[in-house]
């Protein structure tokens, strides 16, 4: 495990002490493009206020995610369930993610009159498609003999989805998962440029707006260096996730 | 009508065209399938099968034997009750045994001629079966069809847990049937660790937890190499010597169908029908110094034969609907297509 961690730190470490290099060698001033060390110079002056932020923008993701794996679950079963259900509200769904979030997020500002909710509300659009979609194909996957031997059996509805087509749809369900935890984190942050620093409680976004506004391009750095590796976590503990759940038997985790 | 199987000691070769037995014989065994004017369907128009008629005994042994798009699976799943008939009917169980109701007609029935245009002749309840409950049939898939994400333990005694049983019931069963396949010691196994062979063990095992009276196995060992799959083979028939459950078994290898049948039922393609039915010795060991005799290999000749009549293999689908079937029935051998003969 750490073993196989070694090379990818590796490669970030030569990348950085190349950046601080290059920065030195042609002499850049902080404001156009400022190096590593002057980056988390920033990150532990501006800390508190940053660490706020943070905390403001993972609260909407993961809610945001919470929400749209309940509502993807939810509304997945449906379909699966019912192929009618599907075509009448798979039109509505399809809407909801190809109109670009950030179109509708100043419409959404309107509506709530909240940047947090706007927030949340764009985060979950977002995160909320491939899950749908990831549980209806998952649903549907389930091998047809299998379906058979269920059907001998005279197993009931809810034995064939406990027992059959909830854990043929887990590898699916994860892969969508993985997939929705990156876009809610990218939709808290894109609302947020849009609707605005309103309120008391402001995201990351807000501060990378700040500290454009105010040419504090370490800061602005700081901010972006958290956004990142706020998604990188999501990603790694979404892995760890998939490795556990599905890791001893699915093909895509040999 | 009783037609008495060949007995061991004829040449086998030259009975070929003699040996098929009644469709409809009267055995001591009570019928554990009553198929009449059987037809099959598919949703998209094409009729997969046509006039079967078929009495199955309990506890015998059957092979269903065809070219591919004969049909063989369809009638399995038939059988299985997976698939609803579109024309005739299905018995199982008790419900075969049983002595037809008032309001049907036996006699019509007994007239059958499955060379006439009977799709039109048969009983109009469409799509008619009866009998089985969960539990009372097992069934063996070409694939394994185990759940990857479960032990092999958890696979075999899924059919009890569908049904409701103690998880100590359960667990007991599983072990003994995956014991009786040779799995001992596999219990916690995910199946990817198994081997094809040992996959194929587990779902026979899986098959046989709730003690069913019939086993259904629909070309179980065609993806396997010919050791295994004639370890398998074997064992299968060890299974089935002492339970004698009644195992219809569907195999396009007529070395197979041979080794393991008490009857072979050869189907002719496009509709799938039953175009001869012919009886192995009952009584024969079946065990390696047979599979090496002459007599074995004599009745795999006259199998072989019944197959090319029946249109199965290199185009020798000649005479149509009229053809192989007809050749078969000639006079004097009243029972080779006749249906109704088990009616009393």
């Amino acid at each position: 495990m750490w073993r196989r961690a070694l090379g990818p730190l590796i490669a970030v470490l030569v990348f950085l002490l190349a950046w601080e290099a290059a920065v030195r060698a042609f002499d850049l001033p902080p404001y156009l493009l400022p190096g590593p060390r002057v980056v988390a110079q920033a990150l532990v002056q501006d800390f508190p206020s940053l660490a706020a932020s943070w905390w403001v923008t993972v609260r909407i993701m993961v809610s945001a995610l919470l929400l749209a794996v309940a509502g993807g679950v939810l509304l997945g079963a449906w379909f699966a369930l019912s192929p009618r259900a599907e075509r009448l509200l798979a039109p509505f769904a399809v809407v909801l993610q190809v109109t670009p979030v950030i179109a509708i997020a100043p419409l959404i500002l309107i509506l709530t009159d909240s940047a947090l909710a706007t927030m949340l509300v764009c985060a979950w659009i977002v995160a909320f498609f491939p899950i749908l979609a990831s549980t209806v194909t998952g649903l549907r996957s389930a091998d047809a003999n299998l379906r058979d031997l269920f059907r001998l059996y005279r197993a009931s509805r809810w034995q064939t989805l406990r027992w059959l087509l909830a854990p043929s749809a887990l590898p699916y369900f994860l892969n969508g998962l993985q997939v929705a935890g990156g876009l809610a984190l990218i939709g808290a942050v894109v609302a947020e440029f849009t609707a605005g620093a309103a309120g008391r409680e402001t995201g990351l976004a807000s501060r990378i707006l700040e500290a454009s506004f105010r040419t504090e391009i370490p800061k602005m750095f700081a901010a972006l260096v958290l956004v990142s590796a706020t998604g990188v976590a999501v990603h790694l503990l979404l892995r760890a996730l998939t490795r556990r759940l599905i890791g001893r038997w699915h093909e895509s985790q040999r | 009508m009783s037609h008495e199987p060949v007995r061991g000691g004829e040449p086998p070769a030259a009975a070929a065209p003699g040996i098929p037995a009644g469709v409809g014989t009267a055995r001591t065994a009570p019928p554990a399938f009553m198929l009449r004017g059987l037809g099959k369907r598919h949703p998209g128009g094409l009729l997969a099968l046509s006039g079967i008629d078929l009495d199955l005994a309990a506890g015998s042994f059957t092979c269903l034997l065809g070219a591919s798009g004969c049909g063989k699976s369809t009638l399995l799943r038939l059988l299985a009750g997976l698939d609803e008939p579109t024309t005739g009917e299905l018995r199982r169980g008790a419900a075969a045994a049983a002595r037809p109701a008032p309001g049907e007609d036996p006699g019509r029935q007994a007239a059958v001629n499955p060379q006439a245009g009977e799709d039109a002749a048969r009983p109009p309840r469409v799509g008619a079966t009866s009998g089985a409950t969960s539990g009372d049939i097992g069934f063996v898939f070409q694939e394994p069809t185990l759940m990857p994400w479960a032990s092999v333990r958890d696979n075999v005694a899924l059919p009890l847990r569908i049904q409701g049983r103690p998880r100590a019931e359960r667990e007991a069963a599983a072990r003994a049937q995956l014991a009786a396949v040779g799995l001992a010691g596999f219990e916690s196994a995910l199946p990817r660790e198994l081997s094809g062979g040992m996959k194929m063990r587990a779902a026979i095992a899986r098959a046989l937890v709730t003690q069913p009276a019939t086993l259904l196995l629909d070309e179980p060992f065609a993806a396997l190499d010919e050791i295994s799959r004639e370890r398998l083979n074997r064992d299968l028939l060890a299974l089935w010597q002492p339970r004698r459950f009644t195992a219809v078994f569907v195999t396009h290898s007529v070395w197979e169908a041979v080794f393991l049948a008490e009857r072979i039922v050869v189907m002719s393609p496009r509709p799938g029908r039953v175009s001869a039915v012919i009886e192995v010795q009952p009584g024969q060991p079946r065990d390696d110094a047979w599979r090496a005799s002459a007599d074995y290999a004599a009745r795999c000749a006259a199998v072989s034969a019944a197959l090319r009549a029946a249109g199965g293999e290199e185009g020798g689908e000649k005479g149509g609907e009229e053809g192989p079937a007809a050749r078969l029935a000639a006079p004097g051998d009243p029972g080779a297509v006749a249906a109704g003969a088990a009616q009393p």
